[in-house]
């Protein structure tokens, strides 16, 4: 089993709504950033891998197993997190640990947990409804760690939360995959976070996957040129993947290997590479 | 399955105490009005009001989405809500049984074996048609499955009430027939109707989306 | 050993890692056969991916810096100083091939070029 996540041809209609068909594999080891505007099919996407919606159409295996044939045993081995904490919120933190202490039985690693809840310094009296958004995800997260998941699937987990958490989170989800049959897929619209610590960048819009690549390959194979008009009309235009045009000349998102070496480009960051192709889209 | 049943009584453990001052007063009003022999039913009200809880609370905070990927299967997971029912069913029953043994005689000589099932048949019976309904079209559309049954359900205890001969002309019938088969058909009632409806819950929600 | 990745410059990030690593190799800031981090640990510390980290170390074991063990990790490569002293000189002989270039072309005398020199050895 190398792949941890093994989407085949994954088709999903929801209303007006068409997921793929996505066919992506995640190898053991890594963190992917799952990225696209809200409404590309993220969500979806990771519904389907966690069960909650069935595919029309395709297969999808995690950690080597068709999501079809998962027993609650193979299901332990998934950790998740969505963008709010889904438990009864009059629970307070003792009776939510308890809860997913009877809920993932053998595999429930208390010493884990506690160590988290200690870490995030989450009140132990105070119901669940009166925690922050971001203790919320810190408690999420906390679950999802705490029963030896060896995949780590989540929805926006970030989203809404101020930069100092966001920056924790990334400091654990490298230090989950310091054990390197851990992996993790990450959705979100904040491209920061997923900039500094993915080592794959998948990138969906309008329910179809764009590419999916290593982050370090995609950010050095492209290059932003600004030019004027008329030197922009010489590029190759097999070359530019996206334009951005204004009064006083272009700026072109271009591949570098498909323009002379000699031009002067400036690097890209992973949301240049978004925005540009979601615009060249609209165009 | 516990972790699930543990939830829901967290979730509305303030809930719990005032259900359970309903009941006394229901008890001490059905009491003082010679009813007491028909207290045990309104424990009906009780899985009634409990299911109408549970699944607002889900709802509310979208916790099926969290439990569906856990480590349960979603079986298990109607399960839990048939356990609580059937606990409480099984509540209301046993106090039938002891007011049974307490207050004998009069016209209600109705003999154990079917106040037993009768009283398990009854008090089941609304959640195990809400059940099925709930997991179908949900707590929005299923409160107005709720506001129904309990309308229907009202009118008749208050139909029984008033009518007092009706009911004991219904006794007098049923004391009159062979009790025993009578038991044994109430039994067999009951669980068909609760194994039936647990089968149409599991079917129903295997093939949901969330 | 310290590494800095500078988001400015142009070098890929992998580079980066890569040439600090090796300079402090050069520098004989490690024993020989002294474990280096995991390549999770360093991307870890860095905040950056482990692909990156790993290719860094990929091609300094192609370069013959390092050496890597499976399960093991990866050791200091010894280092042979003669075999060290013509890789260096290599790259001197490049670097002031660049400069004669250079020189010529904005007519510049190979004694103001040894001026130069000594100004920046100070």
């Amino acid at each position: 089993m190398q792949n941890a996540i093994e989407l085949n041809a994954v088709k999903k209609q929801l209303g007006n709504f068409t997921l793929g068909p996505i066919s992506l594999s995640v190898p053991k080891g890594c963190i992917v950033g799952y990225i696209g505007e809200n409404g590309a099919g993220k969500s979806t996407t990771i519904k389907l891998m966690l069960g909650l919606l069935r595919a029309d159409e395709g297969e999808i295996k995690l950690l080597g197993n068709n999501i079809k044939d998962f027993t609650p045993e193979m299901k332990k081995d998934i950790g998740y997190v969505f963008d709010n904490l889904y438990i009864p919120q009059e629970m307070n933190l003792k009776n939510a640990i308890s809860f997913h202490e009877k809920l993932y039985g053998s595999a429930w690693d208390s010493k884990t947990c506690n160590s988290f809840v200690d870490r995030f310094n989450l009140p132990h009296n105070k119901e669940i409804t009166h925690f922050s958004r971001g203790m919320k995800m810190q408690l999420g997260l906390t679950f999802a760690l705490s029963h030896g998941a060896k995949l780590l699937l989540l929805d926006e987990p970030t989203s809404g939360l101020d930069p100092v958490i966001r920056d924790d989170v990334l400091d654990i989800l490298l230090e989950y995959i310091q054990d390197e049959n851990n992996t993790v897929l990450i959705s979100s619209h904040i491209l920061s976070d997923l900039e500094k610590a993915a080592d794959y960048i998948a990138f969906i819009h309008k329910g179809q996957l764009l590419f999916m690549e290593q982050k370090d390959e995609l950010v050095e194979s492209c290059g932003i040129l600004s030019l004027s008009s008329e030197q922009a009309r010489d590029i190759d235009p097999s070359a530019i993947i996206g334009k951005r045009e204004h009064k006083f000349g272009v700026e072109l998102l271009v591949r570098r290997s498909l323009v002379p070496e000699n031009m002067d480009m400036d690097k890209v960051s992973i949301e240049d590479i978004m925005i540009y192709m979601i615009k060249e889209d609209r165009q | 399955m516990k972790a699930l049943i543990y939830k829901d009584i967290v979730s509305i453990k303030k809930s719990l105490r005032t259900l359970a001052l309903m009941l006394i007063i229901i008890g001490i009003v059905f009491f003082g009005g010679g009813l007491i022999r028909v207290f045990p039913l309104s424990f009906m009200y009780v899985s009634i009001i409990l299911t109408g809880f549970f699944f607002g609370k889900d709802a509310a905070y979208n916790v099926e989405q969290y439990i569906i990927p856990a480590p349960i299967k979603r079986s298990e997971i109607v399960l839990s809500r048939y356990a609580i029912l059937w606990a409480i069913s099984g509540l209301g029953t046993l106090l039938a049984l002891i007011i049974h043994l307490f207050d004998r005689g009069g016209a209600l000589s109705i003999p154990w074996y079917v106040v037993l099932p009768g009283n398990f048949l009854l008090i089941s019976l609304i959640s195990s048609i809400q059940l099925p309904a709930l997991y179908k079209f949900g707590v929005e559309k299923g409160r107005v499955i709720y506001t129904l049954t309990y309308i229907l359900l009202f009118s008749g205890v208050s139909y029984l009430g008033k009518n007092k001969e009706l009911l004991l002309n219904i006794v007098e019938t049923i004391s009159n027939t062979n009790t025993v088969l009578l038991g044994a058909i109430l039994a067999l009632l009951a669980i068909l109707i609760n194994a039936a409806s647990y089968a149409i819950s599991v079917h129903i929600y295997s093939s949901k989306e969330f | 050993m310290n590494i800095r990745i500078k988001n400015s410059s142009n070098d890929p990030i992998y580079l980066q890692i890569k040439n600090q690593i090796r300079d402090a190799i050069i520098n004989g800031e490690f024993e020989a056969e002294e474990l280096l981090p995991s390549i999770r640990v360093l991307a870890k510390e860095l905040r950056v991916s482990v692909i990156t980290t790993k290719r860094a170390y990929d091609e300094l074991e192609r370069e013959g810096y390092i050496h890597s063990v499976q399960g093991k990790g990866s050791f200091v490569a010894a280092q042979n100083k003669e075999l060290m002293r013509e890789k260096m000189l290599k790259k001197i002989e490049a670097s002031l091939l660049d400069a004669l270039r250079y020189a010529k072309l904005a007519e510049i005398s190979k004694e103001e070029l040894v001026q130069i020199l000594d100004i920046l050895e100070d």
